[in-house]
């Protein structure tokens, strides 16, 4: 095994991480994701400038991956929750329980552009500057969308009053 | 020096986008701004959630396609369509003998899913004698079948998925060879049962593989699976979650106890 190799796999629980988290509400599977994005990884190998950040490079790739499937057929206006995803809420502690949920739900209701960049960050701990680079958008963007995306969920998450939830078919 | 906290700065700090000095002066100012300690303790409960909803997913084992895919050496177009020639093959081979459900080969289907089903079937309903050696004896048991089968065999605990050994036995198998079979028991008595046959698999290793089998009127949900030189297959009437469940559990445990004592043949 190549070490490109060697470093590809070491980035799959990286890469599953976020395709699951990324695609949880359209109808692409998160998997096939990851593996499309290894295969034109390793396509594109000679692309990669060897010492580079060959994770931001991946994440590059499975955005551009996404993002074409998305505009293909339009699919993140769909709603839809795989019953695996569903299996990850531990039903130990019913509050816990209820907020979890909720948080997902919210999750799945933010605009596509502005999840990516607070899963990039918030699950892979990428600096603004990478992700702006990743998503090939300026770093004020970054921070918008960043800003957007979290107080939309504080938003629905903390209010005092929070309104009956939508309930989910 | 200013007072307004604002969001980008929460932001920055939360993400540890600040130099050490920026960061120390934020705290500074964060203790006189209620609403911006507020936002901060927010987000990050929000921040720790996010990450524990998708924690489990990183993680899972790698699933064996993805590790397959980046452990092809010579990646090149000609593989590519040769894939593509060899699963167009296989399909119209396999659509003509009508068992799609089956992909890579045959005998899969035919040595190692067919032969499990059957013992299901004719042990599952065993009243008096369901297995050969009980759970009691389970050591000797174990130690049996790994002389048997030339491999080092040890009955995986279920327990955990409320299903109780209740012993094992050896089976004569296709192409002259041995199986094991591992039978379970939940508390109403419904039966599982593990086969594992040591065999030359055309794949080395496979997705654990889902399907139905109907025998005499009777369903069964089938999950099966080659890891090594063994090939495994879980019968049940439980449901395919379940099924799937139970099948990566004693995926993980058995990943660990095998190791084979001597070569094939």
């Amino acid at each position: 095994m190549t070490l490109f190799e060697k470093k590809l796999i070491e980035y799959i629980p990286n890469l599953r991480r976020y395709a699951a988290a990324l695609a949880s509400n359209s109808h692409c599977h998160a998997d096939d994701l990851v593996q499309d994005t290894l295969e034109r990884a390793l396509i594109k190998n000679s692309l990669w400038v060897r010492n580079s950040n060959l994770r931001a490079w991946l994440f590059t790739i499975m955005h551009n991956l996404f993002i074409n499937q998305v505009n293909k057929a339009n699919l993140y206006a769909l709603e839809s929750i795989d019953d695996h995803q569903e299996s990850h809420i531990s039903a130990e502690d019913p509050t816990q329980d209820y907020f979890v949920a909720q948080l997902k739900q919210q999750l799945e209701c933010l605009p596509m552009r502005q999840k990516e960049v607070m899963l990039l960050i918030s699950l892979e701990g990428f600096s603004y500057e990478e992700v702006a680079k990743i998503l090939d958008i300026p770093v004020g963007t970054v921070m918008s969308r960043l800003h957007r995306s979290r107080e939309k969920l504080r938003q629905s998450l903390f209010r005092e009053n929070i309104s009956p939830l939508r309930q989910v078919k | 020096m200013r007072d307004d906290i604002s969001n980008t700065e929460i932001h920055a700090y939360l993400d540890q986008q600040l130099t050490p000095e920026q960061a120390s002066e934020f705290e500074e100012r964060l203790k006189k701004d209620e609403l911006a300690q507020k936002k901060l303790a927010d987000y990050q409960i929000i921040e720790q959630s996010i990450d524990g909803l998708y924690q489990p997913v990183f993680d899972e084992k790698i699933p064996a396609h993805l590790l397959n895919t980046c452990e092809k050496k010579s990646y090149n177009y000609l593989a590519i369509a040769a894939s593509v020639l060899f699963f167009v093959i296989g399909w119209l081979s396999s659509a003509q003998n009508n068992s799609f459900n089956t992909p890579n080969n045959n005998s899969l289907a035919q040595d190692l899913e067919t032969p499990a089903i059957f013992a299901h079937s004719i042990y599952s309903v065993e009243k008096l004698h369901p297995v050969e050696v009980k759970a009691t004896k389970q050591e000797h048991m174990n130690h049996w079948l790994s002389k048997r089968l030339k491999t080092t065999l040890k009955a995986p605990n279920l327990s955990k998925h409320e299903f109780e050994l209740v012993g094992g036995r050896l089976l004569p198998s296709t192409n002259e060879r041995m199986a094991a079979q591992f039978m379970y028991q939940d508390n109403n008595g419904e039966r599982i049962t593990l086969y594992i046959k040591r065999g030359e698999w055309q794949t080395k290793e496979t997705a654990i593989n889902h399907t139905q089998k109907q025998i005499k009127n009777e369903r069964f949900n089938v999950s099966f699976w080659v890891d090594d030189d063994l090939g495994y297959v879980l019968t049940g009437k439980t449901s395919k979650a379940t099924n799937q469940i139970l099948s990566e559990s004693i995926y993980q445990q058995m990943s660990l106890n095998t190791t084979p004592l001597v070569a094939l043949r």
